[in-house]
């Protein structure tokens, strides 16, 4: 009884270290970030909130598109803040490996105010999430 | 030494009043003024008697020309000051010029600046390190914003296997590869148009490569604001110089992305390649270039 008790301490101990071992960090190091379908992607605007989404993946996909985008606008406090939903690009890539379309988003903003875009990317599953450029308005 | 003095300007009054009475004749006078003069000019500056000096230099003077001395020191002293200012003010001007010079270069330099501004390209890793971000910059002295027409007739897309529809809608030739691994075949050409934006790609197939591609493409940003793309990654790359220019190369998943800028283009390669492949296509294209 007193055995399985030491051998069960033991055990446990172990089991600790095990848990906070570098082995565990090298497998965490070791997840790759990058996008097995996704090679690049970017979302431009101008200063008249006319906006480019470009992506390109490293086959050809079935289809490649922008399943949501954001309007973020700056605070007095420097900070990027939610402003409004935007409807995504109705263009949809099929059987292609380059994505491009253009919309303007004018009418979400009103003067005086900093702007970006965040849009998400999808093609095979996976997705991509870009940040605009900031623009006075 | 006033004792001194005092007996020369006894001499010299002896010779003034011999001279008035005709006691001693001109050329002996000067005889006697010169043999003063010259025991004067002998001693050392702050020993002479500057007044009894003066005094024999205006007798001999008046003797030689017949005419009373007239004192020129001060039309003297303001020449020689005259001349003495010419040369400061000269080299002053000189200074003046170069400075004038040197302002003038730095307004047409700061005008320039504004009027055609500067802009660049950098690439940095996200903190994370997930992606490669190409981002524009812009010298801050350029006030004016700049204005691209956001009209629907400068966007457009077009995918060609032909490269003369290319160079038309494009409106130039392209860089291209003039090199590539073995196994590899164009697929197809892809051209994008914005108001601020260009991008031009290839699409290259191989039977062996399980449907990836290898892409070779390059974007230009004409409002270098608007340059903002971000290259997936699995972590930071590293930096390779091939023909004197800075490539990144970094891998993502299975493909490697090399990404290298050159004023405001940022050309890319992905694809299914070796370091030795990657640098063999860059120089092809750069090649390519130089025998334009």
């Amino acid at each position: 009884m007193k055995k399985n008790f030491i051998l069960c301490f033991i055990s446990l101990i172990l089991g600790v270290i095990l848990l906070m071992s570098p082995l565990n960090s090298i497998a965490e190091i070791a997840v790759p970030y990058a996008s097995p379908v996704f090679s690049s992607g970017g979302v431009s605007i101008s200063t008249s909130i006319a906006t480019t989404f470009l992506a390109s993946t490293n086959k050809i996909c079935d289809s490649i598109y922008v399943s949501s985008c954001t309007l973020q606008r700056k605070n007095s406090n420097g900070m990027w803040v939610f402003d409004a939903t935007l409807p995504p690009p109705s263009y949809v890539a099929y059987d292609e490996s380059e994505y491009f379309a253009y919309t303007s988003y004018a009418s979400y903003c009103t003067t005086g105010n900093t702007y970006r875009i965040k849009a998400v990317f999808y093609a095979e599953g996976y997705t991509i999430t870009r940040y605009s450029n900031a623009v006075d308005y | 030494m006033d004792s001194g003095n005092c007996s020369d300007n006894t001499k010299l009054q002896a010779i003034v009043s011999a001279l008035d009475n005709g006691r001693l004749t001109p050329l002996e006078v000067c005889r006697r003024l010169k043999l003063i003069l010259e025991k004067e000019y002998d001693k050392p500056t702050s020993d002479r008697n500057e007044e009894l000096v003066l005094v024999c230099e205006k007798l001999l003077y008046e003797i030689y020309t017949k005419s009373p001395y007239v004192s020129r020191k001060e039309e003297s002293k303001k020449a020689l000051k005259e001349r003495l200012k010419a040369v400061p003010r000269r080299f002053s001007l000189f200074v003046h010029r170069s400075l004038i010079a040197v302002c003038v270069l730095f307004v047409i330099a700061v005008g320039v600046e504004v009027l055609f501004g500067h802009e660049w390209l950098t690439g940095t890793s996200s903190p994370d390190e997930e992606q490669y971000q190409i981002e524009g910059h812009k010298a801050e002295v350029n006030t004016l914003p700049d204005g691209h027409a956001d009209s629907e007739d400068t966007y457009g897309q077009l995918r060609t296997s032909n490269l003369d529809e290319v160079q038309a809608f494009l409106g130039y030739t392209p860089e291209l590869p003039t090199w590539l691994p073995e196994g590899w075949a164009l697929k197809d050409y892809h051209v994008i148009r914005a108001p601020a934006i260009t991008k031009f790609s290839i699409r290259y197939v191989n039977k062996a490569a399980n449907d990836y591609l290898l892409t070779y493409s390059f974007v230009v940003y004409g409002d270098i604001n608007q340059a903002t793309i971000a290259f997936e990654q699995e972590r930071s790359g590293v930096a390779m110089s091939v023909d004197g220019i800075s490539v990144y190369i970094s891998d993502n998943t299975i493909e490697r992305n090399s990404i290298w800028i050159d004023g405001k283009t940022c050309f890319c390669i992905s694809g299914l390649l070796t370091d030795d492949e990657t640098v063999a296509i860059i120089k092809s294209i750069r090649k390519d270039r130089c025998s334009e």
